[in-house]
């Protein structure tokens, strides 16, 4: 298969990058002047920027699906500039890719991100550093794309690094604060925690195949079956896959916000709102899940780390579930939630669904961006309100000062309704597909990595997120109101501008689902986005079946069998097709068709009763919720506090690290120095015996002070006169000590 | 001549200054005339990149002249891709420094002007000879000016700095002197009583790895020790590195610079140029040793960065800690590591450069370096905020700067030598980015409540011109490295090859190479694509056959000398 050498990829990720830079330096040297920075040309360049990115974007979809097709129907475009480093083991070239996979995602990050600078205009107007804002949100854009553009790891790993750093700077953009401050860097380090073995997965894999491109890689990820599947330490301890697949994948943990490394998100909410719905939401917090379904067919060669994979999701998703319940804060419930949600996509890459994963994460970005900008106009609506009655005292985020909004917000209040019955899973909205594919996959027979145990944990967590997002519906938009009187009055809705990226986002959220309805369900156009996938994991499930020999060695070593039946006599576009390509094929027969529809009436039902449960307990029975709570106790108040884990990670790692430094610090100052100082006044000690002399310039060095530097230059002197030998030789004796210990050791 | 010119032309710049008085120049002159000889200097080393041929073999630009004859010390200079990036980034890094000091200095300028200039000359004669003896004069040359610049403009403990490290560096050229003159003897009783330093020449009798010389190891064990002692000191290498902190924080602004910038890749360097080609087998055997130092100093390093509470210090540290990425991918032996390697003493030099003058800026105007005197700076000065941000990012490894090439590359080597090892090196980058983004958040961030810092200026002109170079040669090696793969390329590849031919059994027993050639036969990227780095031929020869093929510096043939060098070498050669 050719690839298609399409330049205009490379404006996809230059207009963001201009848009960052020019508005960056024009920001600078206007606020040197101590001219103003006029908003319209800030925005002018950001939107303009992200615009033409998103028109670029859309260009490449269309001519990538009028491109031709390999014999397998994969299409691919791509566009290298130059070789960016080059050594005798790997060649690494500056390479954007726009495949299957990546085209969704350029689409989902282009063009979220562009309603989301929009929807930025109103909400940060009259900031402080607002050009600093915008330039930040377009180097986000640019650092993302290259992220799903990149056509190598390393690519991938900038570009990675890139959306990190912009993470880092937008959290901390209010950052005369020092709560913001702390919390951009804790996002930083937490996600390196994650960087780090993301760095070591890309070693294996650039040491074992000898490249990093992503291409070369998974094709000959057949031909490597042997070396990959060889035990690390000799002829035992986990396969080189799986450590290299778990290395990966403690990178998406750390982006991805899971469990451990999920601390960070929740204390991301600090950046403005938008950029919560942007990067913590939408895009950037996703990218853990394109990059497993990017190296799926490593993983699937893997069955510990798939399992790894699943489990991690679904109890992150299970205890973020726990905690969004408990929260109080707007912004808190929807970060839990997105955790929660991103341990669904992991769900679906760990039980093979990588297209559902991608599905989801797609529908997620719709949804939650919406909720996220819908919360941000409730919280900018309540803060003027509060600005206009002269209170400084309440939060204009704390859901239980809010209640019965949706009278003074109409708009948001309809758009946050349908976004909160799209996470609710509730047909046909776009997470009602979304969601059910991934419970479906996780549950079918036939599925060697799906587990009826992690079927029933997800469908729970299904429940669990309608409970939660009615409570925060119930909370802020239903009831009788909690905010003050003449505070109520002075909710306004905001300008369209704002709205209508939300509405937008609505709509998207109702209807985004609807490009891949399921087969049982649907008639004629189903499943539109698998197809649109598909060949792209077929691509390099073919190259493995490939393989003979290959597969024999992976079945003698125990391997997944499912890749051996790949090579049979199945065609690519075989029976069972409709389920995605990566999952071992079962027939689509009468019994599963019952079980699939059975299994989204029970969706459906938990679904309802999750939203029924949270309007009756917020709305209508208060007193049997503190009933609930107090029997809870100890349990309720543990989840309340997220478990204590960051308490946990500040008394471990923090203070440990901490601790350590400051006693090696002590033991640098006290012992290693304190014997070079000890050497040099053994020496004078030695020289004042031997030369009876008056030198006595070490000690008078130590002391160090008011000494005038006609006597260093004396002293200089007096040392090449000769009166140092001794001293050399002392110190050369007590250093070679120190050589021996050093070696004997 | 080009080169000789190089060496010599800031001495040209140290005449007019001390001239000044009797052509009656104010001495307010002397920074002119400093700035104006670097400049010159600058602009003259850069015909060296422009016109360094990076597929030739051995060294070019070379002078060679008789100097003490009866010792066979000749006055040898040339240049090879790892010296003549070197020589640029000294030649730039002393622009900077003089011209970053034009408001801190107020005292005794000529004098300090000058000796920025002496220094210049013996730093880029270090990185140029190729006698031994010759360097070793340079390396000396290089501590004076240093001392004084640390004893006379430095800060409060000023003397206690300078003497220690004079002392400290001293004794380590001491030792490296004993290490020079054994290899010194061992060639002229090997040769049959021909005398030289020659660096070249003296390849051709590599010292005994075999036999007893002292407790039951060989001479070449000890040469090597001894050599060490002075490059780690240097470097510095912990345990050897306990003069560093106190003498940067002592220094004034331009001596930082230099001395974080230049004067510690200089022990990295004499490692590359001296002990590995001279003594490869003793490299060989001591590198675990080497490496297990340079992990200890990347992890401490960066924990006692972690915990400082001065600037100076804390960056000091962190160049232990960077400075142990350089040494670990040294001592991997294998392309990958020493590629890296010298990329990442050029990044170090420009990154920890870049972050020392930002410190002196500060300090300029506050006179304090101490954390705990700044916060909320962000709001008050945004360019200096930039740039600030900048220098950390590159400093912390952040791909797209130059920092990530050289530390990506330096673990891909070790990562080839030991899993384990490179993770912990990469735990390192985990650190660096605790420590900087901690000490960004204090100085930066937050809210500016100290009232002293309210008045704050922002950088001038001159002041964000200090940095430019530096800030676009990040972007430039970060965005663009290949052109300094390339240049890097023949020196890397030379010096990898002799060690790799020196034993081969030892050789890959330490480094892991034969599994991996049998790994990645089929994506070995090296020569199999248009623009890779190989001889298009080359290609097609086997791995090891082009060990022998390649020619490593261009050994002169004298006598018969040629057959026993390849008999004592011992196998695969056929010439």
């Amino acid at each position: 298969m050719e690839f298609q050498n399409w330049w205009p990829l490379a404006l996809v990720v230059l207009f963001p990058a201009i848009g960052a830079v020019s508005n960056g330096l024009l920001g600078l040297v206007n606020q040197r002047r101590g001219k103003p920075n006029k908003e319209m040309v800030v925005s002018a360049i950001a939107l303009g920027a992200s615009f033409a990115a998103f028109l670029v974007a859309t260009w490449g979809v269309l001519a990538l699906v009028n491109a031709p097709a390999d014999e397998a129907g994969y299409r691919v475009l791509s566009y290298e500039p130059y070789t960016w480093i080059v050594s005798e083991l790997i060649k690494v070239p500056i390479k954007l890719v726009l495949d299957p996979l990546s085209a969704v995602m350029v689409l989902v990050v282009t063009g979220v991100g562009f309603l989301i600078h929009v929807y930025s205009v109103g909400y940060m107007h009259g900031e402080e550093g607002y050009y600093r804002y915008f330039a930040y949100l377009n180097l986000f854009m640019f650092s993302m794309l290259i992220l799903v553009l990149g056509g190598n790891f390393l690519l991938l790993f900038v570009g990675w690094e890139g959306v990190g750093l912009c993470s880092y700077l937008l959290i901390g953009y209010y950052f005369t604060k020092d709560f913001a401050a702390t919390a951009g860097k804790k996002a930083f380090v937490v996600n390196r925690v994650g960087d780090f073995g993301f760095l070591i997965g890309i070693l294996f894999v650039a040491t074992i195949f000898g490249t990093l491109d992503f291409d070369t890689v998974l094709k000959s990820v057949g031909e490597h079956q042997a070396a990959l599947l060889t035990p690390l330490l000799g002829s035992w301890g986990p396969t080189v896959i799986t450590v290299l697949t778990l290395s990966l994948f403690v990178g998406a943990m750390g982006k991805s916000a899971q469990i451990p490394l999920y601390v960070w998100l929740p204390d991301a909410m600090a950046g403005p709102t938008p950029v919560s719905a942007l990067i913590h939401a939408a895009t950037m917090v996703t990218a853990g899940v394109y990059m497993v379904v990017r190296c799926s067919p490593l993983f699937l060669l893997s069955p510990t780390s798939m399992a790894v994979v699943a489990w991690i999701g679904v109890l992150t998703s299970l205890m973020a579930a726990l905690i969004a319940m408990t929260q109080t804060d707007i912004k808190k419930v929807l970060a839990y939630s997105t955790v929660s949600q991103l341990g669904y996509m992991f769900v679906a890459c760990g039980v093979g669904a990588f297209g559902a994963a991608i599905f989801h994460l797609m529908t997620h970005a719709f949804f939650k961006a919406c909720l996220f900008l819908g919360s941000g106009c409730v919280i900018h609506a309540m803060h003027h309100a509060y600005h206009h009655t002269g209170d400084g005292e309440s939060d204009p985020q704390d859901m239980r000062n809010m209640g019965g909004l949706w009278a003074r917000l109409p708009w948001t209040f309809l758009a946050f309704l349908l976004a909160t019955m799209a996470i609710a899973g509730l047909p046909p909205l776009s997470g009602f597909f979304s969601k059910d594919e991934i419970l479906w996959k996780a549950f079918m027979p036939g599925n060697e990595y799906g587990s009826f145990a992690i079927w029933l944990i997800g469908w729970v967590v299904a429940g669990m997120t309608a409970f939660y997002m009615f409570r925060l519906l119930a909370m802020t938009f239903l009831g009788t109101t909690r905010v003050k009187r003449e505070t109520f009055h002075q909710v306004h809705e905001l300008p369209w501008t704002m709205l209508a990226p939300v509405l937008v986002l609505a709509v998207l959220s109702v209807a985004g689902g609807w490009i891949n309805i399921p087969q049982v369900l649907g008639s004629e156009s189903t499943e539109r986005l698998h197809h649109f996938l598909e060949p792209q994991f077929e691509r390099y499930r073919l190259e493995m079946g490939a393989s003979d020999h290959g597969v024999a060695e992976l079945e003698s070593a125990g391997g997944p069998v499912g890749l051996g039946e790949v090579s049979g006599d199945r065609s690519p576009r075989g029976a069972g097709h409709e389920l995605l390509a990566t999952v071992p094929a079962g027939g689509h027969g009468e019994l599963e068709v019952k079980q699939e529809l059975s299994l989204i009436w029970f969706s459906v039902a938990i679904g309802v009763m999750g939203m029924v449960l949270a309007g009756w307990l917020y709305l209508k029975a208060p007193e049997v919720l503190e009933l609930i709570r107090s029997r809870l106790g100890r349990f309720y108040d543990v989840v309340v506090n997220k478990f204590y884990v960051d308490e946990f990670y500040e008394a471990t790692f923090v203070d440990g690290t901490k601790k350590l430094g400051e006693n090696l610090a002590k033991f640098d100052l006290a012992r290693i120095d304190g014997l070079v100082n000890g050497v040099a006044k053994a020496t004078v000690w030695t020289s004042k015996k031997s030369v009876r002399g008056d030198l006595n310039f070490i000690d008078s060095a130590v002391n160090g002070v008011g000494e005038s530097i006609m006597r260093a230059g004396l002293v200089l002197r007096r040392i090449q006169m000769g009166s140092a030998q001794g001293y050399i030789v002392v110190m050369a004796a007590g250093l070679f000590a120190l050589i021996v210990v050093f070696v004997l050791l | 001549m080009l080169l000789t010119f190089l060496i010599f032309f800031p001495l040209v710049g140290v005449a007019a200054i001390a001239l000044m008085p009797t052509f009656g120049l104010d001495k307010s002159y002397a920074k002119w005339l400093a700035t104006l000889t670097a400049g010159i200097e600058l602009l003259c080393s850069v015909p060296l990149w422009i016109g360094f041929d990076a597929g030739a073999t051995g060294f070019q630009w070379e002078t060679k002249v008789a100097w003490i004859e009866s010792f066979g010390i000749e006055y040898h200079i040339g240049v090879d891709g790892l010296s003549m990036v070197l020589v640029i980034l000294t030649a730039l890094l002393s622009l900077i420094s003089i011209y970053c000091s034009f408001s801190g200095i107020t005292e005794r300028e000529r004098e300090f002007y000058a000796f920025l200039l002496l220094l210049e000359t013996g730093m880029i004669g270090a990185f140029v000879s190729l006698d031994l003896f010759l360097f070793y004069v340079f390396w000396e040359v290089m501590l004076v000016p240093m001392y004084f610049l640390i004893g006379v403009w430095g800060g409060e403990q000023k003397l206690y700095a300078a003497i220690k490290f004079f002392l400290y560096t001293l004794f380590g050229s001491v030792l490296m002197l004993i290490g020079i003159l054994l290899i010194y003897f061992h060639y002229k009783e090997a040769s049959g009583g021909l005398s030289t330093f020659d660096l070249v020449k003296l390849m051709q009798f590599p010292l005994s790895a075999q036999g007893d010389f002292f407790l039951g190891k060989s001479t070449q064990w000890w040469a090597f020790l001894l050599l060490f002692v002075g490059f780690a000191i240097k470097v510095p290498m912990v345990p050897f590195h306990t003069w560093l902190p106190d003498a940067h924080v002592q220094a004034p602004t331009a001596g930082s610079v230099i001395l974080a910038g230049v004067l510690l890749k200089m022990g990295a360097y004499a490692f590359l140029r001296f002990s590995l080609p001279l003594l490869p087998e003793a490299s060989i055997a001591w590198a675990p040793f080497l490496m297990t130092l340079s992990l200890v100093a990347i992890i401490y390093g960066a924990l006692v960065a972690m915990m400082q509470s001065d600037m100076k210090k804390l960056i000091a540290y962190s160049s232990v800690s960077h400075m142990g990425f350089v040494t670990a991918g040294i001592f991997a032996l294998n392309y990958e590591g020493i590629a890296g390697g010298t990329i990442q003493m050029v990044n170090h030099g420009l990154s920890t450069g870049a972050l020392f003058l930002i410190v002196g800026l500060i300090y300029e105007r506050r006179h304090t370096k101490a954390i705990a005197d700044f916060g909320g700076l962000s709001a008050k000065m945004p360019v200096y905020a930039m740039l600030f941000l900048i220098a950390t990012l590159s400093s912390i490894g952040m791909p797209g700067l130059n920092g990530f090439i050289g530390e990506f590359t330096i673990l891909l080597g070790i990562f080839q030598v030991s899993k384990v090892w490179a993770a912990i090196a990469a735990l390192g980058i985990i650190m660096g980015a605790a420590y900087m983004l901690w000490l960004y958040q204090r100085v930066m961030f937050g809210p500016c409540d100290k009232p002293e810092n309210q008045a704050l200026k922002d950088l001038d002109l001159r002041e964000i011109l200090t940095l430019a170079p530096l800030i676009v040669l990040m972007f430039w090696i970060g965005l663009y490295p290949k052109p300094l793969f390339e240049k890097l390329d023949t020196s890397t590849r030379a010096t990898v090859e002799w060690v790799r031919k020196a034993n081969e059994a030892s050789y890959g027993a330490y480094t892991n190479y034969k599994h991996r050639t049998s790994l990645q036969q089929s994506h070995g990227v090296a020569g199999k694509e248009e623009g890779s780095l190989l001889a298009p031929e080359s290609a097609a020869v086997s791995r090891s056959d082009r060990v022998s093929g390649q020619v490593v510096w261009s050994l002169p043939r004298e006598g018969g000398d040629w057959d026993r060098h390849s008999a004592s070498v011992g196998g695969g050669e056929s010439r």
